[in-house]
């Protein structure tokens, strides 16, 4: 278990502010951030390699605060995998065995095990200069964990990756996370390597951790705009909310959409733009007015505007569709695309249904 | 020539021989007498050229590397045997081995190029000789260096190697050619014999010429160890540390440099001389006189040859990426196990580097030395001595050019110690003395 306590750290024009979170034991933590949002900081403070102004690191019951990094047990990967280049890489994965105890005759097997876990076992005896990046990062994962460390921190391991070898990679960590069940701690500014890997998700900006909690809890109910619009959520609007029935009302700029519940007043609103639909023609309402006249569950809420720009991403295509005042992104998966026949400037309506828009307090932005 | 039948060839080849023969008992005739020293020049001359004439005319060029390293690997041998029995005088231009050795020297360079490019080696070889016969050798050193830049910039024929480049060159080549100049002339002034009479003669000069090399080399090389020591830690202490006047401490590095030597010597001198506080103190509890003595040398050769070391050993560390480092800390390793596990063999190669700047600084400084140690000598303050008091029947030029090869050769192999290949050997050896880690036995 990892707990970081109210942790701050002034490091030249960075600042670390108060960060808290809590890992249990076996976790996959995905600490998500911008660059230059304090993520290496953390990780390099919550290792001991920084000392903290304020605030406390807790491993495992243990205030581990003033313990020199080499007493923390702790598996760091940076970005840049930094291999020891004067080692061969059985070298470097055996580094850290002799300083934990490990007899001499123990080791040689314990590379071996560990090379095997993560797949290097063929480069052991090569030198470190020549490998990929895939296998580097390979190599620094298998030199971290071949101490076996209370907690592995992960620095973008993935970011200087390219894009195959970035998924494998990806796919490699979350099978040797499930099998050995260590604690992860992994900063990005990937938003699908959060998805993928992250069971706890954390949003940092500006040194400042601005949400916390399970995947799904952060990825469809963001609580403040930043957040929003960092995990993907595209459409991110400012509203005013008023009580209608058991639901809320929320004007907008071109028109009123419903919500099952939320915060009353100034709040911002946000819907996943695979959750949208776009059905042409548009809704027979006039043109900033929402449809139902129930205001009951199952509803859909349908705003008319004009299609403003489509680009394919593959899968979906993403659709802009330009209202009076604010902006929907739509993501269609591509045979719905195809058999829709949209092109740019038709006219189209957007509808999603009450329990896709999630509201919260606006603050800030 | 390559598609000539082999008789043909076999034709060439011997009317070469032949031709070669003839020209070169010509040339050497002059020179040399029929004793057995000479013929035996003579023969390893002749081998040589049959061996190139072969080469030449039946594969064309020089081109497979042990040919050419043979080749070379001969004439260097004939070099040497020249310089073994060329008498003392006349020592100028015009005298018999200097001609001989610049026969020598044409024959083993116009093999090593190809056509093209031996031609225009050849208008250098001329012009040197020719319009600058005083300054022959220097001239052709220099003109060589210049050819073979300019001809490789302007072959290599991309836009990198632009005008802008090679003007570069060409003013550079001017600073170039103030050091190099006086240098090389200096270095043909005497011959070999000469500096066999200064060094190994059997007279008190010679003597002490060797006590004075013996004591420049031992200095010097205590001066790097102690310097290394203690500068190497400073080096560490100022890359990875952030303090306020740090740039202050930093520039301090860089003071003997800009101080004038011989105030340093005076410094010295003005903290630890015989008669001063310190001094007396040292001498009367210690029993360590520093003036007049080694260990006064070493103190004056430590002052101005440190910021070459510092220097080296900063930019060293720079290169080591601290994150190896934080990387080695979280793996268990403790501050001093991961300096000599991870970031000293890391740098330790630029670090040698600076041991040889700092020993070359070492043993070639004169002034401040001079002020705190008259005896005993040191190779700069008896070349300086020989060139005041002796005047014209001075060794001083047999001594600097003995100077000059004692470090181009300490130099040379230092480098090629240095060399990438070489260190990383090292370094991975250097790593499994640290305790070989997981190593299957």
């Amino acid at each position: 278990m990892v707990r970081v306590d109210r942790l701050s750290k002034r490091l030249g024009d960075f600042e670390l502010r108060g960060v808290s979170f809590e890992l249990a034991t076996g976790d996959y933590g995905v600490l998500l951030g911008p660059t230059g949002c304090g993520k290496t900081v953390l990780l390099e403070t919550i290792a001991g390699i920084n000392r903290p102004e304020g605030g406390a690191v807790w491993l495992d019951g243990q205030d581990v605060t003033r313990w020199p990094p080499e007493r923390r047990g702790i598996g760091f990967v940076y970005q840049r995998s930094m291999l020891f280049p004067n080692l061969s890489v059985r070298d470097n994965v055996a580094y850290g065995l002799r300083y934990h105890g490990v007899a001499r005759p123990d080791r040689a097997r314990r590379v071996q095990r560990v090379a095997e876990l993560v797949g290097i076992g063929r480069l052991l005896d090569r030198g470190v200069e020549g490998l990929s990046g895939g296998e580097s990062q390979k190599v620094a994962l298998a030199r971290a964990l071949a101490i076996e460390p209370r907690i592995l921190l992960l620095d973008e391991p993935l970011a200087p990756l390219d894009p195959p070898t970035k998924d494998a990679l990806c796919a490699e960590i979350a099978a040797l996370h499930r099998q050995l069940g260590t604690t992860i701690l992994h900063v990005t500014h990937d938003q699908d390597e959060a998805r993928v890997l992250g069971g706890q998700i954390g949003i940092l900006r500006d040194g400042r951790l601005l949400q916390f909690g399970p995947k799904d809890e952060v990825f469809d109910r963001p609580n403040s705009p930043f957040v929003a619009r960092f995990v993907g959520t595209e459409n991110v609007f400012r509203a005013r909310a008023e009580r209608q029935g058991a639901g809320l009302r929320l004007q907008l700029g071109c028109g009123a959409v419903l919500a099952k519940g939320g915060p009353e007043g100034d709040v911002g609103l946000c819907v996943r733009p695979e959750l949208i639909s776009i059905v042409a023609p548009p809704p027979s309402a006039a043109v900033g007015e929402s449809a139902p006249p129930d205001g009951g569950g199952g509803a859909t809420c349908g705003i008319a505007g004009t299609v403003d720009a489509i680009s394919d991403r593959g899968a979906v295509v993403r659709v802009e569709v330009a209202t009076g005042h604010e902006r929907f992104v739509v993501l269609e998966p591509k045979r719905e695309y195809a058999a829709s026949g949209l092109r740019v400037g038709q006219a189209v309506g957007v509808s999603f249904v009450p329990e896709a828009v999630h509201v919260f307090r606006w603050e800030g932005d | 020539m390559a598609d000539q039948p082999p008789s043909r060839k076999l034709l060439g080849f011997a009317t070469g021989a032949v031709g070669f023969a003839a020209a070169e008992w010509l040339w050497l005739s002059g020179a040399l007498g029929s004793d057995l020293r000479s013929l035996t020049i003579y023969a390893f001359l002749l081998a040589a050229n049959l061996f190139y004439l072969y080469n030449l005319i039946f594969h064309l060029t020089l081109r497979p590397r042990w040919v050419r390293a043979a080749y070379v690997g001969w004439y260097a041998a004939l070099f040497l045997l020249f310089v073994a029995v060329a008498p003392s005088s006349p020592w100028t231009f015009g005298g018999t081995h200097r001609l001989l050795l610049f026969g020598l020297f044409l024959m083993l360079t116009s093999g090593l190029f190809h056509m093209p490019v031996a031609f225009g080696f050849m208008v250098v070889l001329l012009v040197a000789y020719v319009v600058f016969p005083f300054f022959a050798e220097p001239t052709l050193v220099l003109l060589t260096i210049f050819y073979l830049v300019m001809l490789a910039e302007l072959r290599r024929g991309r836009e990198t190697s632009s005008y802008l480049t090679l003007a570069c060159f060409a003013l550079g080549f001017v600073l170039l050619l103030a050091v190099l100049f006086p240098v090389v002339n200096l270095g043909v002034s005497r011959s070999p014999q000469d500096l066999r009479t200064a060094l190994l003669g059997s007279d008190a000069a010679a003597a002490e010429t060797q006590r004075a090399m013996w004591t420049s080399i031992r200095t010097a090389t205590v001066t790097t160890l102690i310097v290394l020591a203690l500068g190497v830690p400073l080096a560490y202490f100022l890359v990875r540390s952030e303090f306020p006047g740090r740039r202050i401490l930093d520039a301090l590095v860089d003071l003997p440099i800009i101080l004038p030597p011989p105030v340093a010597g005076i410094a010295i001198v003005g903290l630890v001389g015989p008669r001063q506080p310190l001094g007396e103190w040292l001498r009367d509890t210690l029993g360590v006189v520093l003036a007049n003595d080694w260990k006064g040398i070493v103190l004056a050769q430590a002052f101005v040859s440190s910021p070459f070391l510092i220097r080296s050993a900063q930019a060293a560390f720079q290169a080591v990426d601290p994150k190896l480092e934080h990387v080695s800390r979280t793996l268990g390793a403790r501050p001093l196990a991961t300096f000599f596990r991870v970031t000293l063999p890391l740098a330790a190669r630029g670090i040698f580097m600076g041991c040889i700047l700092t020993w070359g600084r070492a043993i070639g400084e004169f002034s401040s030395v001079s002020v705190v140690a008259e005896h005993p000598e040191t190779m700069p303050v008896r070349i300086y001595k020989q060139f005041v008091e002796a005047g014209e029947r001075g060794q001083h030029a047999s001594l600097s050019i003995l100077m000059v090869l004692l470090s181009v050769a300490v130099f040379a192999s230092l480098h090629l110690l240095a060399s990438r290949t070489l260190w990383r050997r090292v370094r991975t050896v250097w790593s499994y003395v640290g305790g070989p880690s997981g190593q299957v036995e």
